[in-house]
């Protein structure tokens, strides 16, 4: 097999991964559409929103605050705190991709998603192959049906009575859902993993989580908990590696 | 109507930021050497980011308890597809019986 047939292949493979977003994808996006034009935001704007920011909460803040008449300042601010969480993602997906042209960099470095960095990181703990193309068709086609399902809902959305009612709108909380089952399988399958330690850090970024949420909206708590639960079992587990 | 002028600064600003955050990691790795715990640390944050974003969804914030309250309807959805998630290892699986899950109840409930 020559080079290019290779390269085709392996981003093939990765379109084919994308498709538990898509579902999720379809419905959200589609949510996105519907409500952004019945708040009187042209399919223009819905398309920009949705293929150049392209940040599923952040686009629904951002046309509430608009609608709030909320300062420039405060919109970009809170879109910031909302996506910080991808700094983090963006970092793990480049540390494993050290390799790569500028090119590549900028585009896989735009395009990752909580969902693509959740199919990224469950291929990578159960050590299915994946590669930079892989990652590529990964997340080209869950961007794809992301904007493409925006604007074609906000179209003809309004025809669709209740998508609630099929329970579409659970794709999404039923993909992390699923994502978390079998990432901590992998965890605690991994035998250079002592079990303890996956269940420890799930525990903990649960507590934190819900004691943040007492506080704080559930955006920081998303944060604050992932931080504190894989810092926590990060330090534990380093201080083991120094008693050795 | 949205006048066009807020929207565009808003969409111009939140798009660099939100690249400035995605892409910026991808520059730092080659400068950066990590050390031990960072390492570590990444090597975790899929399992905490993936809890976290999961378990975010079956609670509510209320204004009438300061406590996150279960949300029950998520909560009997999702336990039958974590179930089938756990015995199949299929992420698809797991969305389609989520979603046949939540119709049901939200039928008959």
């Amino acid at each position: 097999m020559n080079k290019n047939t290779r390269n085709i292949n392996q981003f093939q493979d990765g379109v084919k991964d994308a498709l538990p977003t898509v579902f999720g994808f379809l419905s959200i996006g589609a949510a996105f559409g519907i409500i952004a034009a019945s708040e009187g935001f042209t399919i223009w704007q819905i398309f920009l929103l949705s293929a150049v920011l392209y940040a599923g909460s952040a686009q629904f803040i951002i046309i509430g605050m608009l609608l709030a008449d909320s300062s420039i300042t405060s919109i970009v601010s809170m879109v910031f705190l909302v996506n910080f969480r991808m700094f983090l993602q963006s970092l793990a997906v480049a540390n494993f991709f050290d390799k790569q042209s500028l090119v590549s960099k900028i585009l896989m470095g735009s395009l990752v998603t909580d969902e693509s960095f959740g199919i990224f990181s469950l291929n990578s703990v159960t050590k299915k192959s994946i590669s930079i193309n892989w990652m590529h068709g990964l997340n080209i086609a869950s961007w794809i049906t992301w904007w493409l399902s925006s604007i074609v809902f906000a179209l003809f959305g309004k025809s669709i009575a209740n998508p609630q009612n099929f329970g579409l709108d659970f794709a999404l909380i039923a993909m992390f859902a699923g994502l978390w089952i079998l990432t901590t399988i992998s965890f605690i399958k991994d035998p250079h993993e002592n079990n303890r330690n996956a269940i420890l850090a799930i525990f903990m970024t649960v507590i934190v989580l819900l004691v943040s949420m007492m506080v704080f909206s559930k955006v920081i708590s998303v944060l604050f908990a992932s931080i504190l639960g894989s810092l926590f079992i990060s330090l534990l587990k380093k201080e083991s590696y120094n008693d050795n | 109507m949205i006048t066009s002028q807020p929207f565009y600064t808003v969409l111009i600003f939140a798009t660099g930021v939100t690249l400035l955050i995605r892409i910026l990691p991808f520059f730092l790795v080659n400068i950066i050497k990590f050390p031990k715990w960072l390492e570590l640390f990444l090597h975790y944050l899929p399992l905490t980011m993936m809890t976290a974003l999961f378990f975010d969804n079956l609670f509510d914030k209320t204004s009438a308890s300061i406590f996150p309250i279960l949300n029950f309807e998520n909560f009997f959805a999702i336990v039958p597809a974590l179930i089938i998630g756990y015995l199949k290892k299929s992420l698809i699986l797991v969305v389609l019986v989520g979603i046949v899950c939540m119709a049901g109840i939200r039928f008959f409930w």
